[in-house]
């Protein structure tokens, strides 16, 4: 028993430890050694990612069947590292990247969280061998930013895009409000609908999870959006809150507000569990990733525009906050032609074709046919086309240094609970 | 004062009926002592007493006071245990003055009661000793300072040297006397060591499944024991028994027969009994110049001898076929006798012994009762002597 | 544990130690150093030992000195750390401390929160799991009917994995449907129902009540063993004394639990430095600061994407040198018993 508690901290300890004992032993082996599959050949492509739920592990098999179908010379070796948002992968991939033993790609959130890696000049360019000119007019010009170093090159391929700035809704609850919310265009807007809201129904104005820091965080992202728009969003994420104070502190203000009408349990439910209210209609609004999506199509006889629906978040409107996952290569590399090939496939239309359908996401690539998407996902790239501002996201890692994504976590970890709007002010000043 | 009165005590358990309807009476100052097998009921007859287990029935009383139903403190009465019982994260003057401070006196006449206490074990420069840091004998001693300290009128002590080594509790038992001639209370002393209680007390109460079969002062046990009980267990070795027949002429067993005159000691001529002797009441013939009134020779050859120094102890087998058997007393084909240590006898020597006629005992053989202490020659009237002697 | 001389039963004065001292002494001079090298027990026990400790050295005491050792450079992301002694420093220790020491009643550093909270889980998690397990062990040790059941019981807790207990936990603190808050609302109690893991007032105490209610069982355990070695004679010499209830387990039998208290509290304590998993599950790696402790802390600077090696090892060192210090007075009262 005490053993079983106590590993933890000490194979915590240990692991710190033990990543200098393997480099160590690495410089002695020539490298071969280490865990998980480093005896690939140059024929196999070694793909790590955390896409192990039901739908998303679907959706990587596709990709990895349709490659494998392309390329019949080449073989994948599907590694998962299960944890969510890549928590187990990024400790799994540091550690093989410091004993010379990197899988042959893995999936990454592009952009800030690419810091850590290109600081240490641990992924190739792949400007010339995977980013033709072809697959560069097909993307975006936010999302291709997200995909180079600071120097310019391209290191990732994006595969697929999220959206962050969604409100989620549950028709009937609003019909019985009397709430339209197409008309809503601020972020005041919305907390006065979820008066209405909460005068009129037994509904919880709003589902959300104050259990854990991101979805807090990814909250304030969109209401800061919503209110004082993307230049001054983009600003913060570039130099600090510093200069946007009022800004800033008036987006976290408005969280407060917002939080009279959460859901009562919204401390100690994860935001899935917050999302069953909204199906239950129990909840009006959901402010989530387009991830959430998935859980009202798979729930029986709730049905897109008839049950649920959905608007941009108020404000944000014509804005698509991106949430993406990325494939790099890290060098030295096992595999370094095989792996070229896996990125240009996963930066192709059949690959995202193949992908993005199963996942719930719309394709990185502006030119894949629309078939194969549904009708909110068809909605969805619509939008995408027409947006004219494609901002990154400091929840889910494209839009600062890890660093700083951690600091902010902190600082919203304390918020949701405590909130204070001084004290958290006073934190994120500290974040950068 | 310090005078115990026990009326119909019983205590029962579940299924076990501990103590039987005892009936007791301690004289104030009397040294008096418990004895009897493992699980007689010794121990819980002195906790009822104490106050550490309640009675079923019966009524107890202390110093004239029905103390039944009161709590253990208020009987004035303290207790030596068995394993001591020192509070170890206490050192000497603590444990001593622990009832005194429970009952808030103060300090000048703590201080003084306990130095007074410590003198009278001979231990007064050990107050500030952890119970760890002493020995056995020296922590009993603690013990029996925390007991005198609160002048109780009764002392209870539950085999407070059980756990001594042997040559300290022969020393410990002379302390005691030493003590109880000092304090002059009561003590009601719980062992299972006959000798023990032979040696200290004024009188001793010999128990047995849970009844009293006798009390009466030591040396009354030891010659007219109430029972076969009593004669057994008072005694070392045990008193040899022999069951017989009563005809005419006396007792007539396989191997033994002791004449006697029926009517003078009281049995009916066909009546069943045992007949009880000690070892060293048993005399090799042609050694036998000291007793007066020899029964007839008994053919015997001896089996295996126990040389303890001052005698020896030699086990007699009475027919040709006997086997030795474990419980050598019990048998009626064997006898234990002890001897002068010079004796020239070894193992398979054939002898003649004969009993000492005076100290023979006869016992029912169904209820166990005493019938007889000491026999007379039919044949000499002038030492006849009655079944009840007052050998006094 | 200890071989052949206890204190309880042995007194010093009448204790004859024949053990100590090694037999290589004692074997004769004629023979050569060599062969009373290989004669002696040292040699002929080395299989036995050995490789154990030549394992243990390495990978345990050897890793810990390896994490300290990084703990002293500045290895920060995915380079390769340089072990270069006349670049190593204390720095790291400094920005920590130096965080702690800014740290006031309302605010500072996550540092700061996250130091005071190792303590305060530390201290009151320990003390009450002692208190709650004491009275369980007394009533228990009542001659009560059932007393396996309950001993089970209270036991089983401690059995469950932390992952299972804090998910089970986080059911109960749900404000609307968790059975705390249900069972306040039946007893008319509604008014003081709380947001218990959310609100920033009562996380940690949350965290740690349901800590307690994992270990105190075993606390109960350690009493009840320390409750049965004490003779009942104890109980009749305090009862004959005068000592009623309250009195006698007050100054005579609690006192005599200090060694269950000692290595009750010592095992506690390890497990309360360590409580990591039961918040990892609860809240992520993100508690907050009214909730966070140095073991979050220092797998958030590691592993967290944030690749912070050369810091979250000092914190990593900070910890073991706090188990440490609350280790070290019992191993040395053992050692001091002749024990070790």
């Amino acid at each position: 028993m005490s053993d079983k508690h106590s590993q933890f901290s000490r194979r915590t300890v240990l692991k710190t430890s033990g990543v200098a004992a393997a480099v160590g032993l690495a410089g002695c082996t020539g490298g071969d050694g280490g865990d998980g599959g480093g005896s690939g050949t140059e024929n196999e492509v070694e793909v790590v990612h955390w896409w192990t739920a039901g739908g998303e592990s679907d959706a990587i098999q596709a990709l990895i069947e349709g490659f494998e179908s392309e390329y019949s010379d080449l073989s994948v070796n599907n590694n998962e590292a299960p944890g969510g948002a890549g928590s187990a992968l990024s400790t799994e991939i540091q550690d093989r990247v410091l004993q010379d033993n990197a899988p042959s790609t893995f999936q990454i959130w592009p952009g800030g969280s690419l810091q850590t890696y290109t600081e240490s000049d641990v992924l190739a360019d792949i400007s010339d061998s995977v980013w033709d000119s072809e697959m560069e007019d097909a993307y975006k010009e936010g999302v291709r930013d997200l995909s180079q170093d600071d120097n310019g090159n391209y290191v990732a391929v994006p595969l697929n895009i999220h959206r962050l700035n969604n409100l989620f809704y549950n028709v009937d609850v609003l019909d019985s409000a009397g709430v339209d919310p197409s008309t809503l265009s601020s972020p005041a807007d919305l907390l006065s609908a979820m008066e209405t809201i909460d005068a009129e129904t037994d509904a919880a104005p709003m589902a959300q999870s104050t259990q854990s820091a991101w979805t807090v965080l990814q909250l304030w992202e969109d209401v800061l959006v919503g209110e004082a728009g993307v230049e001054t969003y983009e600003a913060v994420l570039e130099s600090g809150v510093e200069e946007n104070e009022d800004a800033v502190r008036s987006a976290l203000q408005t969280v407060v507000d917002y939080r009279e009408y959460f859901n009562a349990d919204a401390g100690s439910v994860a935001w899935d569990e917050a999302n069953n209210d909204v199906i239950n209609g129990e909840a009006a609004f959901m402010h989530q990733g387009d991830w959430a999506a998935g859980q009202y199509e798979s729930s029986e006889g709730f049905d897109f525009e008839d049950s649920w629906d959905h608007v941009p978040f108020p404000g944000t409107e014509g804005v698509y906050h991106i949430v993406t996952d990325s494939f790099v290569k890290p060098e030295p590399n096992p595999s370094p032609d095989a792996t070229d090939a896996w990125l240009s496939y996963v930066g192709s239309v059949d690959g995202q074709e193949r992908f993005n359908p199963i996942k719930g996401s719309i394709p990185a690539r502006t030119d894949v046919p629309d078939d194969a998407f549904g009708p909110f996902l068809s909605r969805q790239r619509e939008d995408f086309d027409n947006s004219n501002a494609q901002p990154a996201t400091i929840a889910h890692g494209t839009g600062v240094s890890p660093q700083v994504k951690s600091n902010f976590e902190e600082a919203f970890a304390s918020f949701a609970g405590e909130w204070n709007v001084d004290r958290t002010y006073s934190d994120l000043t500290d974040a950068f | 004062m310090g005078n115990v009165t026990l009326e119909h005590i019983t205590k029962r358990y579940d299924d076990v009926t501990a103590v039987d309807d005892m009936n007791l009476d301690i004289r104030d100052g009397e040294f008096v002592t418990f004895v009897g097998p493992s699980g007689c009921g010794k121990s819980t007859t002195m906790e009822t007493i104490a106050g550490l287990t309640k009675p079923t029935e019966g009524t107890i009383n202390i110093s004239g006071r029905d103390v039944t139903d009161l709590p253990p403190k208020d009987r004035g009465i303290s207790m030596v245990f068995q394993n001591i019982a020192l509070f170890p994260h206490m050192d000497v003057f603590d444990n001593i003055s622990f009832g005194l401070r429970l009952r808030d006196y103060d300090d000048e006449e703590i201080q003084r009661r306990v130095d007074h206490a410590a003198e009278v074990v001979q231990l007064e420069d050990m107050q500030d000793r952890m119970p760890e840091e002493m020995s056995g004998g020296q922590r009993q001693r603690v013990a029996i300072a925390r007991a005198i300290v609160r002048n109780p009128d009764v002392f209870l002590m539950d085999e407070p040297l059980a756990n001594l080594d042997a040559k300290l509790r022969v020393h410990m038992r002379t302390e005691l006397q030493r003590l109880h001639k000092e304090l002059d209370t009561t003590i009601i002393y719980v062992t299972h060591d006959q000798a023990e209680a032979m040696t200290m007390s004024d009188r001793i109460a010999v128990i047995d499944s849970g009844q009293l079969q006798q009390i009466d002062p030591p040396l009354v046990c030891y010659n007219e024991p109430a029972n076969k009980f009593v004669a057994g267990f008072i005694g070392s070795p045990s008193m040899n028994f022999v069951d017989g027949e009563v005809t005419a002429d006396g007792f007539e067993s396989e191997h033994i027969s002791v004449e006697f005159d029926p009517a003078t000691a009281g049995v009916s001529v066909g009546s069943q009994v045992t007949l009880g002797i000690r070892p060293e009441d048993v005399y090799e013939v042609g050694k036998v110049s000291t007793v007066e009134d020899p029964t007839a020779e008994i053919d015997a050859r001896t089996d295996v001898l126990e040389p303890m120094g001052n005698e020896v102890f030699i086990y007699l087998l009475l027919s040709e076929d006997a086997e030795a058997s474990m419980d050598s007393t019990q048998s009626d084909d064997q006898l234990l006798m002890s001897t002068d240590p010079d004796t020239t006898l070894g193992e398979n020597d054939t002898i003649n012994v004969v009993l000492d006629r005076s100290k023979v005992h006869l016992f029912d053989a169904i209820s166990g009762e005493a019938i007889a202490h000491g026999l007379a020659d039919p044949t000499d009237a002038s030492t006849a002597e009655t079944g009840v002697s007052s050998s006094d | 544990m200890d071989t052949n001389q206890s204190p309880d039963s042995d007194p010093p004065t009448e204790t004859v130690s024949t053990d100590g001292g090694l037999p290589v002494e004692a074997t004769e001079s004629t023979e050569s150093t060599l062969q009373r090298w290989r004669r002696s027990e040292l040699v002929k026990s080395l299989p036995f030992w050995l490789p154990a400790t030549l394992l243990v050295g390495l990978f345990v005491y050897g890793a810990i000195g390896w994490n300290f050792i990084i703990s002293l450079t500045d290895w920060q992301g995915l380079r390769r750390v340089t072990y270069n002694p006349a670049e190593f420093d204390l720095d790291n220790y400094f920005e920590f401390f130096g965080k702690v020491a800014e740290g006031g009643l309302l605010g500072g550093p996550q540092e700061y929160w996250a130091f005071r909270n190792t303590f305060v889980l530390l201290i009151l998690f320990t003390v009450v799991a002692l208190i709650v397990g004491l009275l369980l062990a007394l009533l228990v040790d009542q001659k009560i009917r059932f007393e396996n059941s309950f001993r089970t019981v209270f036991l089983l807790p401690m059995s469950l994995s932390f992952v299972v207990t804090a998910v089970f936990w986080a059911w109960m603190y749900n404000p609307s449907s968790g059975m705390i808050n249900e069972g306040l609302r039946l007893v008319g109690l509604g008014a003081i129902t709380q947001n218990w893991i959310s609100d920033p007032q009562f996380k940690l105490f949350a965290v740690i009540f349901a800590l307690i209610w994992q270990f105190s069982g075993y606390c109960m355990v350690v009493y009840l063993a320390g409750l049965r070695a004490i003779p009942t004679d104890q109980y009749e010499a305090a009862k004959v004394d005068g000592a009623n209830t309250l009195k006698m387990y007050w100054r005579v039998i609690i006192p005599q639990l200090r060694a269950s208290t000692t290595s009750a509290a010592v095992v506690l304590m390890v497990f309360a430095l360590k409580a990591f998993d039961f918040l990892f599950v609860m809240f992520g790696t993100q508690p907050g600061r009214s909730a966070d402790i140095l073991a979050l802390m220092m797998y958030r600077e590691a592993f967290a994407g944030t690749a912070n090696w050369a810091y979250a090892s000092a914190i990593a060192t900070i910890l073991f040198v706090m188990a440490l210090g609350v280790i070290s007075p019992y191993l040395y009262r053992q050692y001091k018993r002749g024990a070790l």
